[in-house]
């Protein structure tokens, strides 16, 4: 679980932003209760994570207060939005693919 | 009784001090994950936990130092590389027009250059343009690169930083001492000149110190994915 997971961070940290801006603890959190707890990576994987899709030009990071404390938050770019449909369209794509290899004959 | 530890000041300083790079860069990436740090152990606080275990659970969770720290230098080394490769994007077409601008409009010198030191003009020229597109399509590469192509791409920007120094400096020395010195004392009679010289050291001296750090810091650099079990 954890090599798939890693190979596929990217996407689901831009979805987990989808819905709105969040700064990085609560992205970790987002990424646990929509993989069902199945999210197991080290936690500090998540950080640079977040600072290479910035880089990227997907997401867009700024210091805000959250809480009464200055954290970064992240949002998604225009950019990022057309990443995510493309990386939903490939694992759509991949993932009937393997159903119907892994189905075998009926 | 044991002394009190504190795991996660310990977690963050053992991060804190494998990093290398831009300073402001280094200090916003350990906020952020001390920052991070802090909302875990407050959570497991909220749901029941004691302080010290609260802060060990996040501590464990997040995973050693010595496997993470390859991928933060990584985004360090993009920060250090792309403001390299900006400096010498910039640096070296505002000085080639600096010193074209002094040769047309600051009547420096006599207008009367042998052909090998025009030929060595032109072509300074040219190197100087090629050098400034290569650093900016490796700015804009710095986007996208994974980790392993940050690091190539830092060594290839402080790597074209020297050679063009070196190359520029030498033409540039030559062309002043040629035709009898005809150039360095057209430079020393004019305030534009003179200007212009010390606009180009202070250039210099700034392509060599970026170059040099980003050759220094993306030659360290190691990639390791973390493999360390979380629970």
């Amino acid at each position: 679980m954890k090599d798939s997971v890693r190979g596929h961070l990217d996407a689901m940290l831009l979805a987990v932003l989808e819905p709105g801006p969040l700064h990085g603890y609560a992205v970790i959190e987002a990424l646990r209760q929509r993989s069902g707890g199945r999210f197991d990576l080290p936690t500090g994987t998540v950080y640079p994570a977040l600072r290479a899709l910035e880089r990227a030009g997907y997401l867009d990071g700024d210091w805000s207060t959250v809480g009464g404390r200055k954290r970064r938050t992240y949002r998604l770019t225009g950019s990022g939005r057309r990443a995510l449909v493309a990386e939903r369209t490939d694992w759509q794509d991949f993932s009937r693919a393997l159903d119907a290899t892994l189905a075998g004959e009926s | 009784m044991l002394p009190e530890t504190d795991p996660l000041g310990e977690l963050v300083a053992d991060l804190r001090g494998r990093l290398r790079g831009p300073r402001s860069v280094r200090a916003a990436l350990v906020r952020e994950v001390d920052d991070g740090l802090h909302d875990a152990a407050a959570a497991y606080r909220e749901a029941g936990l004691a302080p010290a275990e609260a802060a060990r659970r996040a501590a464990e969770e997040f995973g050693a130092p010595a496997d993470l720290a390859p991928l933060y230098q990584a985004e360090l080394d993009a920060s250090q590389g792309r403001r390299a490769a900006l400096l010498i994007a910039l640096t070296y077409p505002t000085l080639t027009l600096a010193w074209d601008a002094l040769w047309r409009y600051a009547s420096t010198g006599d207008g009367t250059a042998s052909g090998s030191v025009t030929l060595a003009a032109r072509l300074l020229d040219a190197g100087s343009y090629g050098a400034a597109i290569a650093a900016a399509v490796a700015a804009l590469l710095f986007g996208r690169a994974s980790a392993t192509w940050t690091r190539r791409l830092a060594l290839g920007v402080g790597t074209l930083g020297w050679l063009s120094l070196v190359l520029s400096v030498c033409t540039s020395v030559w062309m002043a001492q040629a035709d009898g010195g005809q150039g360095a004392a057209a430079m020393r009679s004019s305030t534009p000149g003179i200007l212009v010289v010390l606009l180009t050291v202070a250039a210099s001296l700034a392509v060599a110190g970026t170059a040099t750090s980003t050759l220094l810091r993306a030659g360290r650099l190691r990639i390791s994915l973390p493999s360390a079990p979380v629970r």
